[in-house]
């Protein structure tokens, strides 16, 4: 098998905290494919951010990574010089946030920040920068993409300015993209918009893709493998076919349960009790068990190891086989 | 000194309101992680400003019980022991009219702290009355509350606080009178922009929903969301008045014979200098810096407790 | 057809303008409508939902209906009431009868309040019940939500997003109203957050006979709790039907768009069809003719020039587009 395109194995990330250091990333593994599309979901406090901001490292202090490794082409950036990860940033590895008006600086034109990013990765000179910032505005269908060089970000809608902002994450024609909520903003029509551009950007450039998202919905229609994140640990990853069809997680089941649409009209939907806790640290066993609806002796007495349902399906759950 | 009191003033005194303006100001009291050893420093300056403001308000509470000359602090003259040297007798000196140095400086506290207080409470109350009320209302009367406060903002504080006082008796109470009229504006601004963004909030909204009346609104809703802001401007800006009030007295505008006032003091001593008689005004000088600077600091601190200390970790 | 007396809720060719900017000296510059020509009716009992993307004009509805922004046509009649000229003590009666229900719970609560406050403040404003009798009726309230008597004393910050929203929802219930109009009650709420709130409306809907106004971007919420549902698009109706139609046979191409670009979790259903190109035109530049004409993949030229009429194309389903047209 290939070596992929970034593995990360064992990644913790804590917080120092009265008593010692709250981990909000557990032990986190998955490896993403060249080309392919990597889905991560979960709810608020999971740690589905606090990931993107750990390959790219960039943990925001205090945080700090306590451990394990992210490999990018089979070299570990966690134990190698910290100058190489910078490297890596911006021309390698991109990311889109959540909130585009945050993310462009208001005072500049949409232009100067595409060049100014280009130029600090050495893709283009000047004169050529503008060129390539047209092209590529262009080629994420934007219109008139000349005369939106020189607008500034207040001028541009929610949907031109998260176009805007893959513009400038592909500026420094990376090879791995991070989508960071990078539709939650938008609307449904507009969603599905930059949804089909990045699936149709992924072809022709060859883009891997890591998207993280609350919307199961996104996952399943854009990813070629999914993964559950829950209070900082993966509880379930696999195939989209395997997570949203054959669920094995209780907190997956859940999620998907809960969805309100076309099966549950007007009758009680499934609920997962409770809401999620600010900290694992404090549950023993199973950081699930406390709302589900399966627990067992054995979830309070261990956190469950992972366990392999098929070669691509996996679950951290005592539960046995499948449902 | 007082100009540079102003400048300060005005940045703080922006409209809270505007989210830009606020990060500046944080970013501007509150470096960035990575100066610790700032911050400690920024503790013990902050502990010790506290210490220091305590114990000068329980002299100036205490001043008829730590002082044997309390008499004089009140304005009793003794000719005969005028202009005498510190001694254990007299630890600051005695002053041309005899009366111990020490005695007047601890009179002298009383009236620059409730001066200091009055001066800032007024305004605090009068400022976000009319901050709130015009920012809550909008329309017409903000308008004019605001045009008002352009007047005020217009003339120096100092400037203005003399024009009244001189129009009015020498007295307490007018010197008091006279800051507080230029010293409300501030507090109005602030508590103006404050409800102009709480009167979007959706809980203000929520009361309104809910069949609360306007009056109720601004009293249960909108005031107590608006005095954090305007507390924090107002414990920055007690060593502000103070010294505006010395300095109204050092004019010659303050506070009247025989009440001790530090501003007077400095101004009256300030020839015995040149005579040999150094303190005479040193020590009424060291008192108001020393006040000023623990206000000044305290008031800092406050700031930076109730200032937002960088986006907490947030996890989507 | 509906008997009169079962409409509790009648909207009548609603409008709302806001003023665009002003110029230096505060004078107005000019009017954007935002809303145009809404007709709606709540039966007694029922749900409606209402459907749309931002700029839709969905929320200023909610806040035209509250009386937060003032309508500049139209009539509102709430059980036979015209809501838009009452007098002082029948607003006092409409703000008992309606509640408005915001998106983001934490921020409809004052953070200097605890949740008995809050909870209390419409009892304390419009009826005379003892210090005593008022917290029986607090906790009653609280209990009916969800919440123990353990979150009396709690502030805002101490909640969770659902127990906010279930604090919200207290103090809404507690004057006893019959109209509740939700403004996206739950799209700042996790998904398993989510369906408990949702299961909440539900249940307090059917013990108190509540009807509802429940306005949301998600496709799958309205799905779930509607009895009828109404699609906005730019400050029109473009179409309105019972649920069932409208999801079995969407009429309009907006309708028609917004459920296909609704992503489901069904990884074998991938989307294959083109979405929508073009962006939401803000409320300032919206097209003449048909407004989604810009971005209809089935747009002709009387689109272009003619405002498509509601037609009926079902029982109690009407939709706007020159398509339907016979």
């Amino acid at each position: 098998m290939n070596t992929p395109l970034l593995a990360v194995s064992g990644l913790r990330v804590g917080f120092p905290a009265p008593g010692g250091r709250r981990l909000v990333l557990r032990g986190i593994d998955f490896e993403v494919e060249e080309g392919t599309a990597y889905g991560i979901v979960g709810e608020s406090g999971c740690g589905k951010s606090m990931t993107a901001h750990a390959i790219l490292g960039l943990v925001p202090p205090p945080g700090s990574i306590a451990g394990g490794t992210i490999a990018y082409r089979g070299q570990d950036l966690v134990s190698g010089d910290p100058s190489a990860w910078a490297g890596l940033r911006g021309r390698h590895i991109a990311m889109v946030h959540q909130d585009p008006g945050a993310a462009l600086n208001p005072l500049f034109t949409i232009g100067s920040q595409i060049k100014a990013i280009m130029r600090r990765h050495g893709r283009a000179r000047s004169r050529e920068a503008r060129q390539r910032a047209v092209s590529l505005l262009g080629e994420l269908e934007l219109a008139d993409p000349a005369a939106l060089l020189d607008r500034y970000p207040h001028e541009l809608s929610g949907g031109m300015q998260q176009r805007v902002l893959l513009a400038m994450a592909l500026a420094g024609d990376p090879d791995l993209v991070i989508a960071d909520e990078a539709t939650t903003a938008l609307d449904v029509t507009i969603q599905a918009q930059v949804l089909a551009l990045l699936d149709r950007l992924r072809k022709k450039r060859g883009l891997t893709l890591v998207i993280i998202t609350h919307d199961l919905g996104v996952v399943a229609q854009t990813c070629d493998r999914v993964a559950v994140l829950y209070l900082g640990r993966i509880v379930e990853e696999g195939d989209p076919e395997d997570i949203f069809l054959e669920p094995h997680h209780p907190y997956t089941r859940g999620l998907l349960k809960a969805r309100p649409g076309e099966q549950t009209q007007r009758t009680p939907l499934a609920v997962i009790p409770g809401s999620v806790p600010a900290d694992a640290a404090n549950i023993t066993g199973c950081a699930f068990r406390e709302r589900c609806a399966f627990a067992m002796d054995s979830c309070r007495l261990e956190d469950p190891a992972e366990r392999r349902l098929s070669d691509r399906h996996r679950s951290a759950c005592h539960l046995e086989g499948g449902r | 000194m007082i100009r540079e009191f102003g400048s300060v003033r005005a940045v703080s005194a922006e409209r809270p309101a505007s989210g830009a303006a606020r990060t500046l100001l944080a970013a501007l009291v509150n470096p960035p992680a990575g100066s610790a050893r700032r911050h400690v420093l920024g503790d013990r300056l902050a502990a010790g400003a506290l210490v220091a403001l305590a114990v000068i308000v329980m002299l100036a509470v205490a001043a008829p019980l730590v002082t044997p000359h309390a008499d004089q602090g009140r304005g009793a003259t003794s000719i005969e022991d005028k202009l005498l040297a510190p001694s254990l007798a007299h630890p600051f000196g005695t002053d041309a009219l005899g009366r111990d140095v020490l005695a007047r400086v601890l009179f002298g506290a009383r009236t620059a702290l409730a001066s200091g207080l009055a001066i800032v409470l007024i305004g605090v109350v009068a400022g976000t009355l009319l901050g709130a009320t015009a920012g809550y209302v909008g329309g017409w009367l903000d308008e004019a509350i605001m045009r008002v406060t352009d007047v005020f903002l217009a003339f120096p504080p100092l400037l203005l606080a003399m024009t009244v006082a001189v129009v009015l008796q020498p007295s307490l109470e007018n010197a008091i009178l006279a800051i507080a009229i230029t010293w409300w504006p501030w507090y109005a601004r602030i508590a103006r922009g404050q409800a102009i963004s709480l009167r979007e909030r959706h809980y203000v909204r929520a009361a309104r929903g809910i069949g609360v009346s306007h009056p109720m609104v601004v009293l249960r809703h909108v005031l107590p969301n608006v005095m954090t802001p305007v507390w924090v401007q107002a414990t920055l800006d007690l060593g502000a008045a103070i010294l505006t009030v010395s300095a109204l007295g050092f004019v010659g505008l303050g506070v009247p014979q025989p009440t001790a006032d530090w501003g007077a003091m400095i101004s009256e001593g300030r020839i015995y200098v040149q005579t040999g008689h150094w303190w005479v005004p040193t020590f009424p000088g060291l008192a108001l810096f020393v006040t000023i600077m623990a206000f000044n600091l305290a008031g800092d601190a406050v700031h930076m407790a109730t200032s937002p200390r960088g986006r907490a970790m947030q996890d989507a | 057809m509906t008997m009169e007396h079962d409409i509790l809720l009648d909207v009548m060719n609603l409008a709302v303008d806001y003023p665009t900017g002003t110029g230096i000296f505060g004078r107005r510059r000019g009017h954007v409508r935002v809303l145009e020509d809404i007709s709606l009716r709540l039966r007694r009992g029922e749900t409606l939902g209402v459907v749309g993307e931002s700029g839709c004009g969905k929320s200023t509805l909610a806040m035209a209906l509250a009386g937060f922004v003032i309508a500049s046509h139209g009539d509102i009649l709430f059980d036979g009431r015209d809501v838009l000229r009452l007098d002082a003590a029948g607003v006092r009666a409409w703000r008992r009868d309606m509640q408005l229900v915001f998106q983001n719970p934490l921020a409809s609560l004052n953070p200097r309040m605890t949740v008995h406050t809050i909870v209390s403040e419409p009892l304390v404003t419009h009826t005379r019940l003892g210090r005593g009798e008022r917290r029986r009726r607090v906790e009653a309230l609280l209990g009916e939500t969800g919440l123990d008597p353990s979150f009396l004393a709690r502030y805002p910050h101490e909640l969770s997003g659902g127990q906010a929203q279930r604090v919200v929802l207290a103090r809404a219930l507690a004057l006893n109203p019959r109209l509740l109009v939700l403004d996206e009650p739950t799209s700042a709420l996790d998904v398993s957050v989510q369906a408990q709130i949702l299961n909440l409306l539900m249940r307090l809907q059917a013990q108190h006979n509540l009807t509802y106004m429940l306005i949301s971007h998600s496709l799958g919420v309205v799905e779930h709790v509607s009895d009828r549902i109404a699609v906005l698009y730019l400050g029109e109706i473009v179409e309105e039907g019972p649920r069932d139609e409208i999801f079995r046979q969407p009429r309009h191409p907006y309708t028609q768009a917004l459920m296909a670009a609704t992503p489901v979790v069904d990884p074998s259903k991938r989307q294959v069809h083109r979405p929508l190109s073009g962006m939401i035109p803000g409320p300032a530049s919206r097209p003449r003719g048909c407004r989604f004409h810009t971005r209809c993949p089935r747009a002709w030229s009387l689109c272009h020039d003619t405002r498509p009429r509601p037609q009926r194309v079902g029982d109690g389903h009407v939709a706007a587009c020159h398509l339907l047209t016979p």
